[in-house]
C-alpha cells in the first residue's frame, strides 16, 4: 500500500489523471508488470485493472446497489447473464465486509461510507489489481472510516495494489506500508511509513522548516468580558434538541460530532440559514431572532460552508470581486462603487490571507483549494477593515464555520489556523465545526461534543482530550456523563 | 512540467470555439460586403436600427440571463403594454405619457421578478404566466385591436433625429452604456453577477438574492419600457402585436453576444454585439431577397450554434 502525499497543486491530482488516462504524459513512461504500457482513456485504464475511487463518488442515487456496481462496466456482456453477475456483485461486497443483502437497496438509502465501498466494489468486479483512492475518507465520520479503512486493508491482503491519497496524515501512518511525497509536480522523496515520522513528512511536503500547526490561544484576558454570545436552548425540530452555550470574544469554540449529530446544523442555525430552528441569542447583551438573518448580518454574524464550491465560491469571478463582493454600503452605495476603495479593501484582504495580490484580476477558479479558502476566509477581514478605518465602525463580529479546512493541505492549512487566530485577536467569536477531530482540538479553546443533536460533553479551557471526545460522540451521553465537566 | 499537458486539454477546446467563431464572422462579413448596397450609410443605419429595437429589450434579458434565471418570455408582451400604456396617456403630455409607460414596464417584470426571487418559482414558467396575464387582461382592455393616442402630437418628440440618427438608435447606445455601467460599476451590477455565478453562495455570503433578483427583473421592464415608448411613438399606435417576437430576437442577441445562458458572466457589450450581428444578417438576408422563413431558418441556426459554442466553454 502506498500512500501519496503532497500539498494542493503538488501534481497529485494530475498524475492520477495520467494513470487514468485522462491526460497523456508529455515525457516518461508507465511500467506495469514491468512491461511499459500506453493509457490513452479511461476506458484503457479500465482494461488494463487501474481503478479510480474519486472524492467525489460517481454513482447513480436511485439505482439500486447492484445496477450501480455494473453501470459503465465494459465485463457486462451484451446480454446480461443475471446470475452470474449477481454472484460476482455479491462477492465483492462481501469481501468489503457488507451484507450481500445491499445489493438490492437503492444507493441513496446507504451512508456515505457505505457508498465509498460500493464505489471499490465496483472497481473490483472491473478486475481492478490497482485501486487509486483520492481522498476517500474526506468527507466520512470517524466511525465509518474505521471501517472503511479496514476493507481496505483486508483488500491489500488479498494481494491488490492501493495508492492512497489523503489529507490526514494520520491515515498514512495507520495503513500505508510506503509513502511518496510530491511537491510542484516532482517527487519529493518516498519512505517506508516505519522510516519515518510525521514532522518530517510534513516538511517534505511544504519544503521547509514546519514549526507546529496550531497557532497559540491569544492572551485569555478577553473572558474577564464575559460571553459576546449566548445560545440557549436551540433546537432544529428532529435534528438539533435543546443546546446551549457561550462565546466570548476572541475564544474559539469547537463544535465536535459526527455526521448527523447535529454539530454543522448548530452552526448553520446560528448563521440564520436553518429556516425552523427555534431557540434564544443574545448578542452583546441584546436578544437577536434566530432567523433575522438581517439583524444577524447587521451584527456581523459571517459564516463559511463546507461546501466550497457549492455555498463559498464564485467561479465565474475575480479573486477581487470574490473579496469585496459583501463590501459594506459605504464602499459601494447606491449608484457607483467606489473602485479605488474596493480595490483597496481586495488588497489589504489579500495580503492579510496570503494571496499574491499580482492576481486579483484573475478569475479565483485558477486558484487550488487551499488558496480558495483562503479568499472565503479574507471576505469576511474587509468589513472588520472598514471597522477600523472609520474609527467608528461596528465590534467584531461572530465566524462561523463549518469544516474550515476541507480539501486544504497542510501548509495552508497551518495559514487558515493562524487567520482564525487573527480573528480572535480583533476580537471576533468563533464557532466551528470540524469532522476532523485533531483539528478541531488543535484550535479550539474550549470544545462541546454532540451526540444526537444533544451535547454529550463540554471542555472549557483547553481541557478536551481526544479520548474523552471520542467517547462522547460515539457513545450514549449516559456513558460519557462521568467524564464530561460542567462549566 | 504535466501541467502544460493538462493545459492542453482545456485549451483545445476554447480554441475550437473560437475558430468556428471566427469563421461564422468570416462568412457573414464576406457576404455581407459581397451584397451590393449593404455597404452603404443608408443600410449601416438601417442596421443600427434593426438592432436597437431588439438591443433594447437585449439589455433587458441581459440582466435575466446574467442572474441566472436564463430568460424571460414575456418581454415582448411587456413592450406591448408599455407601447399601450404610452399611446393610452398621452393626455399627460409626453413626459407623462412616458414615465406612465416606463412606470408599467418596470411594475410588470417587478412583478414576475418578485415571485422568481422571494418563491424560488421557475423563471421561465412564470415568463409564460406572466405573458398569458399581459396578453389576456390586454385583449379584455383594448379589445384586441389597436389603439390610437388622444393626443397625436404628444408623441412627437420622440420622433425626432439627431444627424442621421433617429431617437430608437440614440435610446439604444445610450442605454448600452447605462447597462454596462450598472452590471460593472454598480453594487446591484456586482452583486447580480455574484448571484448569477453561485445562488447558493450569495446566500450563504449574506447578500440579499430575492430584492438583487427582483431588481434585474424591475431593470428589465425598464429597457423593454424605453423599447415600447419608441416603438408607440413611431408607428402612431400601439397592439399587443407590437412587441411579439422580440422575447426570441433579443435571447438571440444575447447569447450569440456570449453571456453565459448559466449566468454569472456577460455584459451590455456583447449584447450590443449580439444584435448588431442579428441585423447585419437580416439586411443581407433582405437585400439578397430572401424571404422570411429563411430568416426565421437561419436565427434558430444561430441560437442554436451559440447556445453548443457557449455550453462548450462553461465546461
Amino acid at each position: 500500500m502506498l500512500g501519496l502525499c503532497g500539498e494542493n497543486g503538488a501534481g497529485k491530482s494530475t498524475l492520477v489523471k495520467i494513470l487514468m488516462g485522462v491526460y497523456r504524459p508529455d515525457s516518461g513512461s508507465i511500467h506495469l508488470d514491468g512491461k511499459p504500457v500506453t493509457i490513452r482513456s479511461t476506458r484503457e485504464g479500465q482494461g488494463l485493472g487501474i481503478a479510480l475511487v474519486s472524492q467525489e463518488l460517481s454513482l447513480a442515487n436511485d439505482l439500486s446497489v447492484e445496477d450501480n456496481i455494473w453501470l459503465g462496466s465494459t465485463r457486462v456482456p451484451m446480454l446480461h447473464r443475471r446470475r452470474a453477475l449477481r454472484q460476482r456483485a455479491a462477492e465483492a461486497v462481501a469481501t468489503l465486509g457488507l451484507d450481500p443483502a445491499i445489493l438490492d437497496r437503492p444507493l441513496g438509502a446507504l451512508s456515505l461510507a457505505e457508498r465509498q465501498l460500493v464505489e471499490i466494489a465496483r472497481n473490483l468486479c472491473r478486475d481492478a489489481r490497482i485501486l487509486i483512492l483520492d481522498e476517500p475518507t474526506a468527507t466520512l465520520s470517524d466511525g465509518d472510516i474505521a471501517k472503511l479503512l479496514a476493507a481496505i486493508r483486508g483488500l491489500a491482503a488479498q494481494g491488490c495494489a492501493v495508492i492512497y491519497i489523503t489529507h490526514r496524515l494520520g491515515e498514512v501512518f495507520e495503513i500505508c506500508d510506503r509513502v511518496t511525497v510530491l511537491r510542484n509536480g516532482s517527487v519529493a522523496g518516498s519512505h517506508d511509513v516505519a522510516a519515518i515520522d510525521r514532522g518530517r513528512l510534513i516538511e517534505e511536503m511544504i519544503g521547509r522548516q514546519f514549526d507546529g500547526m496550531y497557532p497559540p490561544a491569544a492572551s485569555t484576558a478577553s473572558d474577564a468580558a464575559g460571553p459576546i454570545l449566548d445560545v440557549r436552548g436551540l433546537s432544529i425540530p428532529s435534528v438539533v434538541h435543546d443546546v446551549s452555550f457561550a462565546v466570548a470574544a476572541g475564544e474559539i469554540v469547537g463544535i465536535a460530532g459526527q455526521i448527523g449529530s447535529g454539530a454543522a446544523e448548530v452552526v448553520r442555525a446560528l448563521a440564520g440559514l436553518v429556516p425552523d430552528a427555534s431557540g434564544l441569542l443574545t448578542w452583546r447583551g441584546r436578544p437577536l431572532r434566530i432567523g433575522a438573518r438581517a439583524d444577524m448580518l447587521k451584527a456581523g454574524f459571517a459564516f463559511v460552508s463546507e461546501d466550497r464550491g457549492g455555498e463559498g465560491m464564485f467561479r465565474n469571478l475575480s479573486i477581487r470581486n470574490n473579496l469585496v463582493v459583501t463590501a459594506p454600503r459605504a464602499l459601494s452605495p447606491l449608484w457607483f462603487d467606489r473602485v479605488r476603495a474596493l480595490d483597496e479593501v481586495a488588497i489589504y484582504a489579500a495580503e492579510r490571507v496570503g494571496i499574491d495580490t499580482g492576481r486579483l484580476r484573475h478569475p479565483v477558479s485558477q486558484l487550488s483549494g487551499g488558496n480558495q479558502q483562503k479568499v472565503v476566509f479574507g471576505r469576511f477581514l474587509n468589513r472588520k477593515h472598514i471597522a477600523g478605518d472609520a474609527g467608528a465602525g461596528r465590534p467584531p463580529g461572530l465566524l462561523l464555520m463549518n469544516e474550515p479546512t476541507r480539501g486544504v493541505d497542510v501548509g495552508a492549512r497551518a495559514d487558515l489556523y493562524r487567520l482564525m487566530r487573527e480573528y480572535c485577536r480583533s476580537g471576533f467569536g468563533l464557532v466551528v465545526y470540524s469532522s476532523d477531530l485533531e483539528e478541531l482540538l488543535g484550535m479550539s479553546d474550549s470544545v462541546i461534543t454532540m451526540y444526537r443533536g444533544r451535547i454529550s460533553g463540554r471542555y472549557p479551557g483547553r481541557a478536551a482530550d481526544i479520548t474523552k471526545v471520542l467517547a462522547d460522540i460515539t457513545h450514549a451521553p449516559q456513558a460519557s456523563k462521568a467524564s464530561a465537566t460542567s462549566p | 512540467m504535466s501541467v502544460l499537458g493538462l493545459r492542453r486539454a482545456t485549451f483545445e477546446r476554447s480554441r475550437v470555439v473560437s475558430v468556428v467563431k471566427a469563421a461564422v464572422l468570416a462568412v457573414i462579413t464576406a457576404s455581407a460586403v459581397l451584397t451590393p448596397g449593404f455597404l452603404t450609410p443608408a443600410s449601416a443605419i438601417a442596421i443600427l436600427d434593426h438592432a436597437a429595437l431588439i438591443g433594447l429589450v437585449g439589455l433587458g434579458m441581459t440582466f435575466i440571463t446574467i442572474s441566472g434565471n436564463q430568460l424571460s418570455l414575456s418581454l415582448g408582451a411587456t413592450l406591448s403594454a408599455a407601447a399601450l400604456v404610452c399611446v393610452a396617456t398621452t393626455g399627460l403630455g409626453t413626459w407623462g405619457a412616458c414615465a406612465a409607460a416606463i412606470l408599467a414596464g418596470i411594475l410588470l417584470q417587478a412583478a414576475q421578478g418578485l415571485v422568481i426571487g422571494y418563491f424560488g418559482a421557475n423563471p421561465i414558467i412564470v415568463s409564460i404566466a406572466g405573458l398569458g396575464l399581459i396578453l389576456g387582461i390586454g385583449t379584455h382592455l383594448t379589445g384586441g385591436g389597436e389603439v390610437y393616442p388622444v393626443v397625436v402630437d404628444a408623441l412627437k418628440p420622440l420622433q425626432t433625429h439627431i444627424g442621421p440618427l433617429n431617437m430608437l438608435i440614440i435610446v439604444f447606445l445610450i442605454g448600452v452604456v447605462v447597462a454596462e455601467l450598472l452590471l460593472s460599476r454598480t453594487r446591484f451590477g456586482r452583486q447580480l453577477i455574484a448571484i448569477g455565478s453561485n445562488a447558493r453562495a450569495a446566500a450563504a455570503s449574506g447578500l440579499r438574492t430575492p430584492a438583487v433578483v427582483t431588481a434585474a427583473y424591475a431593470v428589465a421592464g425598464l429597457f423593454c419600457a424605453f423599447a415600447g415608448i419608441i416603438a408607440a411613438a413611431r408607428f402612431r399606435y400601439a397592439s399587443l402585436e407590437t412587441g411579439a417576437g422580440y422575447d426570441y430576437d433579443a435571447f438571440g442577441s444575447v447569447l450569440i453576444g456570449g453571456t453565459l445562458l448559466r449566468g454569472g458572466f456577460g455584459s451590455a457589450w456583447r449584447t450590443m454585439l449580439g444584435a448588431l450581428l442579428l441585423a447585419a444578417v437580416h439586411t443581407v438576408l433582405v437585400l439578397r431577397g430572401y424571404s422570411q422563413e429563411a430568416q426565421y431558418v437561419l436565427l434558430g441556426v444561430f441560437v442554436l450554434g451559440a447556445v453548443c459554442l457557449s455550453s462548450q466553454e462553461e465546461r
